[in-house]
């Protein structure tokens, strides 16, 4: 508690204001760019219907999406490793903004593909930019302030899904897209002002004075290390470049179980409710599972990105995901029971595990590797939402065509158990 | 029959309270005794009930 007091007055100094409205604007700027991933779901029928296109010709999309997503994430994070956020940010703004007022305009297919790859763009940077803003301001509160920024990227589009619905519903699809992008535009401009990064090492110096500005330079803490209530979480930590970092055995343990617990998480997340109505289950179940599927996954992630901080995050991890693991292989066993409330419960238990990885993963990397290069760091870490997309996408619905339905998520559950068992190997570098 | 077939229809038969109750609890608990026994508890129990199903699990009840 002392500890972080202490960091943040020393924020405080630093900034002219509490380091929780870094926060509170990086998690605004999440939940405004939120509808590219979940919104789509709601967006895409009506989209078809509006280009007179079949919905597997816009099947591709979300993939591009995800994908773009995730690679930009590298550049746009060296950037502002680099030169601050706030030009990255802005960058990010305009992009976002313009992906969704394209969309609104988008008279051909290929218009689609290219207004949500701008866009998709714009939600990386933005992304990056969020998540890395929490490590660098609380080295102290890594997993609870990365769970704020992440859960209000799940849990932001709930105010949109409305929204959009109405206006679909009054067949004003176009107003709502264009409408959607330019409060994005603004809003993530908006949040631009308040973006700031602190000096390197900030958190490990009794004055708050910069140092370690110069690349790979070690930061040295001027408190005494063998005093835990002084030093900071990082303070003295080495501060990893990405190269230095891939060649180091834990980020391959971690790439590893990014992996495999995402295509749990995912395989979940796109398959649950389709594989309730082939268990024979009630439309009222698919569609609980449904609802129950964005709350978890945004509880998950402030939860037990919380709870890591408090306790040893290696091992929190690998208990997350062990139970992730377990509760997918529940999803199986109560579907075959014909439990419908079982189900539901044991799809937000998964989901609610498996969501913590975007809490749990950046938090390790700050722990691990510093901050000064977080945001590079993290892009390689969460480029495996990739490889668990095209499992949780492509490759299950292949699984369930050769092996059926209860195999492919028993895969799932056993990918989930296998992240959470790679989790008790991590020690710090 | 294996101990988690036993499990499975006594949940089956519950209320919808008792359902909801008996998997926060099991959870909850596999999360606490995971962090307080470095995760052992957890993995102990699944691969342990998991062999017990595969070994036991087309038994006849008794």
């Amino acid at each position: 508690m002392n500890q972080s007091n202490g960091l943040g007055a020393r924020a405080k100094s630093l900034l002219g204001y509490s380091r929780w409205w870094q926060i509170a604007a990086a998690a605004v700027m999440m939940a405004l760019v939120s509808p590219y991933q979940y919104v789509w779901s709601s967006l895409e029928g009506p989209l078809a219907a509006e280009l007179d296109a079949s919905l597997s010709a816009l099947g591709f999309v979300f993939t591009l999406f995800v994908v773009v997503m995730s690679l930009v994430q590298f550049p746009a994070g060296w950037w502002r490793d680099r030169y601050g956020p706030r030009t990255v940010t802005l960058t990010a703004g305009v992009l976002a903004g313009a992906g969704y007022v394209a969309l609104a305009f988008a008279t051909e297919l290929w218009q689609v593909y290219i207004a949500y790859g701008v866009g998709a763009v714009g939600v990386g940077m933005v992304y990056t930019v969020a998540v890395n803003t929490a490590l660098k301001w609380f080295p102290d509160k890594r997993g609870l302030t990365t769970g704020v920024g992440t859960m209000a990227f799940a849990a932001g589009s709930a105010a949109f899904v409305p929204f959009l619905r109405y206006m679909i519903g009054e067949e004003r699809l176009t107003t709502a897209l264009w409408s959607m992008g330019v409060l994005i535009g603004v809003g993530v401009g908006v949040g631009t002002v308040i973006l700031k990064d602190p000096p390197v090492g900030w958190h490990a110096t009794d004055d708050g004075a910069a140092s370690g500005d110069e690349e790979g330079q070690e930061v040295k803490s001027a408190a005494d290390p063998g005093d835990a209530a002084e030093r900071a979480p990082d303070g003295g930590r080495y501060q990893y470049s990405w190269e230095e970092m891939i060649r180091t055995w834990q980020f391959w343990v971690m790439y590893f179980m990014f992996v495999a617990v995402s295509a749990a998480g995912l395989m979940i997340t796109a398959r649950s409710i389709l594989y309730a109505e082939q268990a024979g289950l009630s439309g009222g179940v698919a569609t609980a599972a449904a609802t129950v599927l964005p709350v978890a996954s945004g509880a998950g992630r402030l939860v037990v990105g919380g709870l890591s901080d408090r306790f040893d995050r290696e091992r929190v991890t690998a208990i997350s995901f062990l139970l992730c693991g377990i509760g997918t292989i529940g999803v199986v066993l109560l579907a075959g029971i014909e439990s419908g409330i079982g189900y539901v419960l044991t799809v937000a238990i998964a989901v609610f595990f498996w969501s913590s990885q975007f809490s749990l993963f950046p938090s390790i990397v700050g722990d691990y590797y510093g901050t000064k290069h977080s945001s590079t760091n993290n892009s390689l870490v969460y480029s495996g939402k990739i490889w668990g997309g095209v499992f949780g996408g492509g490759v299950v619905g292949w699984l369930v065509g050769v092996v059926g339905w209860e195999a492919a998520f028993l895969v799932g559950g056993g990918l989930g158990l296998a992240a959470g068992i790679a989790g008790f190997l991590l020690r710090p570098p | 029959m294996s101990l988690l077939g036993r499990f499975l229809d006594w949940f089956g038969k519950q209320s919808v309270e008792m359902q909801v109750g008996t998997t926060t609890v099991l959870f909850a608990a596999l999360f606490v005794a995971g962090l307080y026994t470095l995760g052992l508890v957890p993995l102990v129990v699944i691969v342990a009930v998991l062999i017990d199903h595969w070994v036991r699990g087309r038994d006849e009840p008794v």
